[in-house]
């Protein structure tokens, strides 16, 4: 039940969208906030608010992983288990809250203080091993820093080895390897840059929707970020102008745009950098985009587990608000606009644009079929735009420095500009990087990442995030942008590099993603929620000793009959790492069944930094 | 909208703009395998079984999801279909049960049909089956999730048609499950909907739970005996043994009937009543104060010798019949022939005196016939719709779902007038949908409509054309309505003259508009004004006269329009013989000797204040046709034993005035007959000829005797000219537009009103066993905030006292329930009988109890 002081958030909250079951999420949280769980009560309390059954709220509660449906411990620890923070050793940080606590996954401690949950990617891949707890998230842990914050957080509740805002690696790695000019990450670099609204103004902030707002036609906005060649980085790489373009000019509105900040796919924690440490830069970038398509209203959907993103975000759109950036009659243009922070719950596929929309409007997180296209009916029906926080965030510099500037990086004219790549892996300088699109995968594992850990040899490479097929040694020529990953038969996707070394047992590498595909699979189409589930129970099998010559033919039947036959692109994903993996290193699959055992297991545990090199 | 013309499977077929890939397979006879396809929902492609090649498109397509567009070319039955087909089927069978053998939905199980079709008999999974550990969901529904295919469809049936909202899809991915509300048992008004809609065995019913396979039923269509909505069933019965003459389950197919496959709790769960152990299965004879069993020969002779002895002694007159209108018509025909021809008197009346009779008086009058000018598709069809005292969902559920469909579909504006406050939970409330609601008094509906015709005349909004032809008609409700004000109403009604004015507006602008009227304003005093009136509105927004737009009343029992239109009255003939509540004062003292009723409860129906016992018990001879010993049998001399409508052939007419075909679907149980056959052979005996070979003959002689009817007539203009005339050249004030405010009583403070349950309909529904696994007794319905007042809680025990007596009832809180009104249904009403007392409309003589002044104290109990 809520509280007096949560009440009075919760007409704001209403405020924010033009219909009322959108508040689902933000009172779930808030429920969640107040209570540390979500009760039966509260559920309840919810669809009186939201004029809804409390069936409908709870059949929303138990889609989204953060909610607790159950009381939990005054301390949540989530330790990520998905396969970049296994490389680096989640598994052994669950070995060592089990040793300072006496838990396992799912237990609670006895005095009822400690609830361990593992979960699936919190976007810190390269910052592993790391686990979140409450809000806080703590990175790069080692038994030593475990040991602390328990320590901690059992006398004082609070633990200052909490990381954040986010920013890896530290300027000083990142200045000595400048060789470009980083254009998202520029700001900061800048020695003191806080990310303030000041600090970007300082930095030339802000001017962009000078020149825009009511001297530029939205068409000529439009024109321009076609020109520049744009794509999304969120995964598609579908051309960002283009896509603008789509929304009808005739319509008469509300039209809107959502900001996809839901940062998710393993691999991946680009975005979580960008809005942790340079917000206005997005909103600047939102701003423009609005002005393009003629929308009043953006919702920016972030993921649930960034509270601090989320938290940094509503500073921004308060100091911008403040500003007169936001808000009605913006710098005397006659453009309104409002901008809303929408936090999600713990759902990989709220990622997926039509599934985010769903799940803003209030509802499951399920894909829609298209068409019809978010462009002609979107959120609550209307015209949307979904672009993901990259994207926006390169807008300004479009419109400062012009398309044929942006044209001029990278590989022009199908992959122009900056990207900001996650390392992950075992490297040994995993990170944010950017560069512009076109340098080699070698480049970017030496010059960036500073080259394999430890003089171990490479085996295999994720190019582009958990939904891209594994690539090997071999392509460490392919050039990084959407054509050279694509010819090499896998795709850029988000950005996220993995590297694995050669004691890494590709057929557990493909299981650890498969256990994330089927914790996130969001059950809709029958192929995806029913395949995903078959599949992991082969690979556990196999991974156990227990595969058979047939299982390889029957998973690649499997992965046939997923590819291509769901509504959306989650079911083409969670096959990939299968069918990958089969294609290059079908051997190790012979080796598991023909041992009756995983080669790789009982080798020697090696310490990278912290934990296991592969989570055995 | 355009046609489109598309090739499927190399035939060419036209179809109109819009319409979905599947959809047009269908048309040319090609059935697309799908789960969660429905035509009633939207679709959500999930299943992922409809799966076509549409050439240019370079993957499969969902065929659910895809509009046709002129010169596609599908493919459905190409190797690369069937292995996507094959493939979907796969994966659903790698989790699921194979329990066919114990499953109730085996034989005919889309899944299993599918898989007869397309796989082979070994699966290549080897892996452990997910299991969802079984969980008791409900008494009547029947939740097994191993065999679910996630389709959802029931879920959406819930949420867009029922809009009960009651089932939830839960979890995520292959953990996916359906649930009510946590572990919770479900609480839902019991449709049905979920098992009817479910493709395969996940939902079942379970009241018949492992008492067949549905290749051994036999299937009657028939219509559904309960209210007036007229729902087409399809009874299915096991009749292979002798001893096994029951109906198993019911079901209603998509695209079948007026209620097009959709019922309620009572048509779905409501079938366990004809083989109740309490059937009367002989004749009974009274002897020395006790029932003895005889022969028909026996009951037949005696009750003719006795007849034929009083209508000699003291003249037809002395007689006097009573049917009930959940009677066939062709029972009612042959009833009213009886009393008229056989026995010679006009002394006979129906159960649709209790209400029905004060709607068609009105509609009679005005309009030039009783039946509906409008028809259900008309209501979807519906720019606004107006809902007066209905209580809707509960009292015709059907109708309920026609307005939902205007309202979710087509975007109809919806005024309801109703007692009850629109909150939401998982039994859907018509209010919740309205686009104005006016929460009015249960006493004072009338007041609402008196206020709306005021305003229509005071801010204009009389259509043109009325104006033009029926000037004088015009000027006159604006003097009868000069006297009376807003404020009146809103004393009476407690509806604010805003609220007014915005309806009386928003229902003239509309282009159509069509009003229902229910039995919140048809049982309660001022109903013949309050009907006229209603007529009034619609006639000076110019609705009356219009295609698709007027007036619709509702019935609450099966046959009320039949019995109307059979003739089971005692008015509209030159002597008009007694009415029911005369009835029962001749019966008293003395005029009337004899009474014959045929279904009807009199003992029950009416308040123990009126002393109907004691008036039966000063007859000479009570006859009685039954299926159950009632209260009013318990006092006849003879009880004769009669079919229930599941039992026999013959018709219905729905509240729309749609005739509809009963058919038998059990034998006679016991000795018992059709109530017409009884009749005619009682007539015979009574030396009266009257022959029928079958149900046929008296459709024929009732098709000879009456003029044919439209079943959707229109106005007829010369009665209303008559009407106008008639109301104009009255110089008299019309008190039809006297605001009458409902008095209030310190010393009881609480409005009691009396009506249908969703689950229930009359008595005979209590006598099924799945509708008393739902609700098995009446309880007083209060809100919360009252519950505080008099400091009661939900399931108390409270003392309610009237003028006239109290009684000694559970409470249950619902919030649905405006504070200082409480309701308690019919269904058990003997248990407050005591508190209600009975008033007689002047004009149409219905007798009036199902409201009372009341005030309530806590009781506790001594332990």
């Amino acid at each position: 039940m809520f509280s007096a002081e949560a009440k009075k958030q919760i007409p704001d909250i209403l405020k924010r969208y033009p219909i009322k079951a959108s508040a689902m999420l933000p009172l779930l949280n808030l429920a969640q906030e107040e209570e540390g769980w979500v009760s039966e009560d509260s559920m309840r309390e919810i669809a009186k608010l939201l004029d809804l059954t409390p069936p409908k709220v709870y059949e929303v509660a138990t889609f989204y992983t953060m909610l607790n449906l159950k009381p939990i411990g005054r301390f949540h620890l989530q330790v990520c288990k998905s396969l970049m923070c296994a490389l680096v050793g989640s598994d052994t940080l669950i070995q060592w809250i089990d040793q300072e606590l006496g838990i396992k996954p799912g237990e609670t401690t006895e005095d009822g203080m400690f609830t361990l949950s593992t979960v699936e990617c919190l976007a810190s891949c390269g910052t592993a091993p790391m686990m979140q707890v409450n809000d806080d998230y703590f990175e790069r842990l080692t038994h030593e820093k475990v040991r602390q914050v328990f320590e901690d957080l059992r006398t004082t509740g609070k633990c200052s080895l909490a990381t954040g805002p986010f920013r890896w690696p530290e300027p000083e790695v990142v200045v000595l390897m400048a060789a470009f000019e980083k254009v998202l990450l520029k700001n900061m670099d800048m020695p003191g840059y806080s990310g303030s609204l000041k600090d970007y103004e300082k930095a030339g902030g802000y001017q962009a929707i000078r020149t825009v707002l009511g001297k530029m036609k939205p068409d000529d906005l439009i024109d321009i970020v076609k020109k520049s060649g744009l794509r999304g980085r969120g995964g598609a790489g579908f051309p960002t102008g283009v896509k603008w373009g789509f929304i009808p000019k005739d319509h008469p509105g509300p039209k809107y745009l959502c900001c996809n900040a839901d940062e998710s796919e393993p691999g991946t924690f680009k975005d979580r950098q960008l809005m942790e440490r340079d917000p206005h830069q997005v909103l600047e970038g939102i701003i423009l985009c609005c002005y393009a398509i003629g929308a009043h209203t953006s919702y920016i959907y972030i993921r649930g587990e960034f509270i601090l993103g989320a938290k940094l975000l509503e500073k921004a759109l308060a100091e911008a608000c403040e500003a007169g950036y936001l808000g009605k009659n913006i710098l005397g243009s006659g453009f309104d606009l409002d901008v809303y922070v929408h936090r999600g719950a713990g759902a990989y596929i709220c990622g997926e644009e039509t599934a985010l929309l769903e799940s803003l409007e209030g509802k499951r997180g399920k894909p829609r079929t298209k068409p019809p296209f978010p462009a002609i009916s979107g959120l609550y029906g209307k015209p949307t735009v979904i672009n993901n926080v990259e994207t926006l965030a390169n807008i300004p510099y479009i419109v400062n420095r012009g398309p044929e500037w942006f044209m001029s990086i990278g590989s022009s004219p199908k992959s122009p500009g900056t990207r900001v790549f996650s390392l992950s892996g075992h490297i040994a300088q995993p990170g944010n990087y950017e560069v512009p699109m076109g340098i080699t995968m070698r480049e970017m594992l030496e010059d960036y990442g500073g080259g394999m850990r430890d003089g171990k040899k490479l085996k295999a490479i994720i190019p582009g995030g958990a939904s891209a097929a594994f690539l090997t040694e071999e392509h460490l020529d392919v050039k990084l942008d959407f054509e050279g990953i694509a010819e090499a038969g896998s795709m850029l996707g988000s950005g996220a590099i993995t590297f694995m070394n050669e004691d890494t047992c590709m057929v557990w590498a493909a299981e650890r993603l498969l256990e994330f595909f089927h914790h996130e699979s969001c059950g809709k189409c029958t192929p995806c929620r029913e395949g995903s589930m078959w599949l992991l129970q082969i690979l556990h099998r196999m991974e156990a000793g227990h595969g058979k010559h047939e299982d390889l033919d029957l998973l690649l039947r499997l992965c046939g009959n997923i590819e291509g036959q769901t509504v959306c692109a989650f079911g083409d994903a969670e096959i990939a790492p299968i069918t990958s993996t089969l294609k290059h290193f079908r051997h190790e699959y012979e080796a598991h069944i023909r041992d009756g055992c995983c080669p790789f297991r009982g080798q020697p545990a090696e310490l990278v930094g912290a934990g296991t090199s592969h989570g055995h | 909208m355009g046609r489109v013309k598309l090739t499927i499977d190399k035939r060419e077929v036209e179809v109109e703009q819009g319409t979905l890939v599947i959809e047009a397979a269908r048309e040319l006879g090609i059935d697309i395998p799908h789960f969660c396809y429905h035509p009633k929902l939207g679709y959500d492609a999930n299943c992922r079984m409809c799966h076509v090649e549409i050439e240019k498109s370079p993957k499969l397509q969902a065929s659910c999801s895809i509009p046709v567009t002129d010169g596609m070319v599908v493919h459905t039955d190409t190797e690369r279909v069937n292995e996507s087909h094959k493939s979907v089927l796969e994966f659903i069978l790698a989790n699921h049960p194979l329990d066919c053998p114990v499953c109730d939905q085996g034989g005919r199980c889309d899944l299993q049909d599918y898989s007869h079709r397309y796989t082979p008999t070994v699966s290549p999974f080897e892996d452990v089956k997910r299991v969802f550990n079984k969980e008791y969901f409900s008494p009547v529904i029947e939740k097994q999730m191993n065999r679910c295919v996630s389709c959802t469809r029931c879920v959406r049936y819930c949420d867009d048609v029922i809009d009960a909202q009651a089932l939830a899809s839960t979890g995520r991915g292959s953990a996916s499950e359906i649930k009510h509300f946590g572990a919770h048992e479900l609480d839902c008004e019991f449709c049905g909907g979920c098992v009817q809609i479910c493709p395969v065995g996940a939902f079942t019913n379970r009241v018949s739970m492992f008492d067949y396979r549905p290749w051994m039923l036999k299937r009657t269509d028939t219509t559904c005996g309960y209210c007036g909505d007229g729902c087409q069933l399809t009874f299915q019965t096991r009749d292979q043994q002798s001893t096994a003459n029951t109906i198993i389950e019911v079901q209603s197919f998509h695209g079948t009937g007026r209620n097009n496959g959709d019922l309620c709790a009572r048509g779905y769960f409501g079938f366990g009543f004809p083989n109740h152990e309490d059937r009367l299965t002989h004749p009974l004879i009274k002897r020395d104060g006790t029932h003895v069993q005889v022969t028909w020969e026996e009951a037949m002779e005696y009750a003719a010798e006795r007849l034929t002895e009083i209508k000699e002694q003291h003249g037809p007159d002395a007689v006097a019949g009573l049917a009930s209108a959940r009677l066939t018509n062709e029972d009612l025909y042959v009833f009213q022939k009886f009393m008229r021809v056989s026995i010679g008197t006009n002394q006979l009346d129906s159960s649709i005196r209790y209400g029905h009779v004060n709607a068609a008086t009105a509609m009679v009058k005005v309009q030039g016939t009783a039946r509906w000018t409008i028809t259900y598709e008309d209501i979807v069809q519906a720019h606004t719709i107006l809902l007066l005292g209905t209580n809707l969902t509960e009292t015709n559920p059907i109708v309920g779902l026609k307005v939902k469909e205007a309202v979710k579909k087509g975007g109809a504006q919806l005024i309801t007038i109703e007692s009850t406050v629109p909150v939401i939970q998982t039994i859907s409330n018509i209010t919740n949908l309205a686009t104005l609601h006016m929460q009015a008094n249960p006493l004072a509906f009338g007041a609402v409509i008196q206020g709306m015709v005021k305003a229509v005349l005071d801010d204009g909004l009389v259509n043109a054309d009325i104006r033009t032809r029926y000037p004088q008609y015009v000027e006159r409700l604006t003097q009868d309505t000069a006297n009376m004000s807003l404020s009146d109403c809103e004393q009476a009604a407690g509806v604010t003259g805003d609220q007014i004015k915005a309806a009386a507006k928003a229902f003239s602008e509309a282009p159509k508009g069509i009003v229902l009227v229910g039995q919140g304003v048809l049982r309660a005093p001022g109903a013949l004004e309050t009907t006229l009136n209603v007529l009034d509105l619609l006639l000076l927004t110019g609705k009356l006269d219009q295609e698709e737009s007027g007036l619709g009343v509702l019935t609450e029992e099966n046959n009320e329009q039949g019995a109307l239109e059979m003739g089971v009255v005692p008015e509209h003939v030159p002597e008009p013989g007694l009415r029911l509540p005369e009835m029962i004062e001749a019966a008293r003292d003395g005029h009337v000797k004899a009474m014959y009723i045929v279904g009807e409860n009199p003992i029950e129906s009416l308040p123990p204040s009126v002393k109907v016992r004691d008036a039966l018990n000063h007859l000479d001879l009570l006859i009685c046709h039954e299926l159950f010993m009632t209260e009013t049998a318990k006092c006849a001399d003879i009880v004769l034993p009669a079919c229930s409508y599941t039992e026999k052939d013959g018709t219905f007419t729905n509240s729309e005035g749609v005739v509809q075909k009963v058919r038998r679907a059990l034998d006679p149980v016991g000795e018992s007959q059709p109530d017409w056959e009884i009749l005619a052979q009682l007539s015979n005996f009574m030396n009266v000829p009257m022959e029928y070979e079958s149900v046929k003959d008296i459709q024929d002689e009732i098709r000879h005797s009456q003029a044919p009817m439209r079943k959707t007539p229109r106005l007829d203009r010369k009665v209303l000219d008559a009407y106008i005339e008639h109301e104009t050249s009255n110089s008299e004030i019309n008190h039809r537009y006297v605001v009458t405010k409902p008095g209030t009583k310190d010393t009881r403070p609480l409005i009691l009103t009396v009506g249908q349950s969703l689950f229930h309909s009359g008595k005979m529904s209590t006598f099924a066993k799945g509708l008393n696994a739902i609700q098995s007794e009446g309880a007083l319905v209060m809100h919360p905030d009252d519950g505080v007042k008099y400091g009661v809680e939900n399931g108390s025990t409270v003392k309610m006292v009237s003028d006239h007596g109290e009684a000694v009832i559970p409470v249950k809180l619902n919030e649905r329930r405006p504070p200082g009104t409480v309701f308690f249904p019919e269904h058990f009403g003997t248990h407050i009988g005591a508190v209600l007392s009975m008033t007689t409309d002047p004009t149409t003589g219905v007798p009036y109890c199902s409201s009372a002044r009341v005030s309530i104290t806590p009781v506790s109990f001594e332990v």
